[in-house]
């Protein structure tokens, strides 16, 4: 289960919110991913320190979402992010 | 005498970091078309830095409108600055260091937010002895270079000329890659390596990246903004803004010897104006303080204001030799060589292209490349 690890944004890549979706993007290749709001918002409050699972807690209190959805899609996310070495496990 | 528009005092204020909230007000019950005020706006290069001020002012049509283009700059340079630290990863990685002029970093810098000053194109500056493996890098990444990379290894043309533009295949970004700071530096703006040696570090997007040293800096600003008459209000903001976040680390004595050895006392001076009138700030250093008030920089200050009230930067350009700016240009100039110089070259304008042309040719027809450029003057 990834939300139980720690993880921090890879050295290269550029991550940044906007108001319909955040951007998440390798510098080296320039390949770059949208994220909706929900993931954008749990990603940045992973850059900023917070542990993958109290992100998603922190989620649960903000939107009306399932939590078993929520869990099984940051856990997708997660996976993904770490396929493309976007981030890593700290 | 000049009449700037209510609508451009609007802008002017809404861009200082302490603006009037009752001089905003009483500005907008004045006969300010809100529409206009964005297309204005836009040219003047303040969108972002404007935009919170004025909201509240705003009808529901102009601040979606200006909402929007706030949105599309934020995502173009968040993209633009992507491709700068591409660039500078890739090339720190072949031992390479490259100093961003203008730009993104500029932005981050002195706005504290790459989203604050819409950016165009990436400016670099790299040493001479780098150029050809900065060309070559910049093509492994699918940048075309707008002449044959063969330019870097010809003297004359290096000491011509100060940069090169490359395109990218794909998407179009130029980068222009830069071996001098400014064309016709000649003393210590001149001395890149001396730049690099003193550069300082700007954190940008989780690392640090090389920036022009903070009087250079400052001086850069006023020529490239002299240079373009002040056309845009972004070039008098960058001043205020280096000039919040500096001026009491400014060695004036030094700015002042720096903008003299140069020759580029009269943009140094007309910047300091700029800022002492437009934007209340007191220049503490009596003898930029004194110089600034000569009847030369007035001169020209109205002129950058007549511009502005005429709109200049609005209208389509004449094709050609344009003579007021042509005119205004050498009036930047501190010699009378200089000047005539400067009338000679856009008379008869040199580009590299004359220079490889002529190259094929024995020294003895070398008269022919002034035949050249007269003759594409007669064209003109």
């Amino acid at each position: 289960m990834n939300l139980d690890k720690n993880f921090v944004l890879a050295s290269h890549v550029m991550f940044q919110e906007f108001d319909d979706e955040a951007i998440i993007l390798d510098i080296r290749t320039q390949e770059h991913f949208g994220l909706d709001p929900i993931s954008g918002f749990f990603l940045k409050s992973v850059q900023n320190g917070l542990k993958p699972i109290d992100a998603y807690a922190l989620l649960l209190d903000e939107y009306d979402v399932s939590p078993e959805q929520l869990k099984i899609d940051l856990n997708a996310l997660l996976n993904d992010l770490l396929k493309y070495k976007l981030i890593e496990v700290s | 005498m000049n009449s700037t528009s209510p609508a451009w005092h609007l802008l002017i204020e809404a861009s200082k970091l302490k603006p009037s909230k009752t001089l905003i007000s009483a500005l907008f019950k004045t006969k300010i078309v809100q529409e206009d005020l964005l297309s204005l706006a836009i040219v003047n290069g303040i969108v972002p830095v404007i935009y919170p001020v004025i909201k509240n002012h705003l009808t529901q049509n102009c601040n979606e409108a200006f909402s929007q283009y706030i949105k599309d700059i934020k995502k173009r340079n968040f993209f633009m600055s992507a491709k700068l630290l591409q660039v500078t990863y890739l090339l720190q990685g072949k031992g390479i260091i490259v100093m961003p002029i203008k730009g993104p970093l500029l932005a981050q810098h002195i706005y504290h937010d790459i989203a604050l000053r819409p950016s165009s194109d990436l400016d670099i500056l790299v040493q001479q002895d780098d150029l050809l493996t900065v060309a070559h890098e910049l093509i492994s990444l699918g940048y075309k270079s707008e002449k044959d990379i063969s330019v870097f290894s010809h003297t004359y043309i290096l000491t011509k000329f100060s940069d090169i533009s490359f395109v990218h295949q794909d998407t179009g970004l130029i980068i222009e890659l830069h071996w001098k700071l400014l064309k016709s530096a000649s003393a210590e703006l001149a001395q890149i390596s001396n730049i690099f040696e003193n550069s300082i570090d700007i954190d940008f997007q989780n690392t640090s990246l090389s920036s022009l040293p903070i009087e250079e800096e400052f001086l850069y600003l006023c020529v490239h903004a002299a240079k373009h008459r002040f056309e845009r209000i972004e070039w008098m903001n960058d001043l205020d803004r280096h000039y919040e976040l500096y001026h009491k680390q400014y060695d004036w004595d030094r700015l002042l010897n720096m903008a003299e050895n140069e020759d580029y006392t009269i943009p140094y001076l007309l910047g300091l104006h700029i800022l002492h009138k437009l934007y209340e700030r007191d220049i503490p250093h009596p003898t930029s303080n004194q110089h600034m008030q000569t009847k030369t920089i007035k001169k020209l200050y109205n002129k950058v204001l007549t511009l502005h009230a005429n709109n200049y930067i609005l209208k389509e350009k004449a094709r050609g030799i344009r003579w007021k700016e042509l005119f205004f240009s050498m009036s930047l100039e501190g010699s009378l060589y200089k000047k005539l110089k400067l009338f000679k070259d856009q008379l008869f304008p040199l580009y590299i292209d004359d220079i490889l042309s002529m190259q094929e040719r024995s020294k003895s027809f070398y008269f022919l490349y002034y035949l050249k450029r007269i003759q594409r003057y007669l064209k003109l």
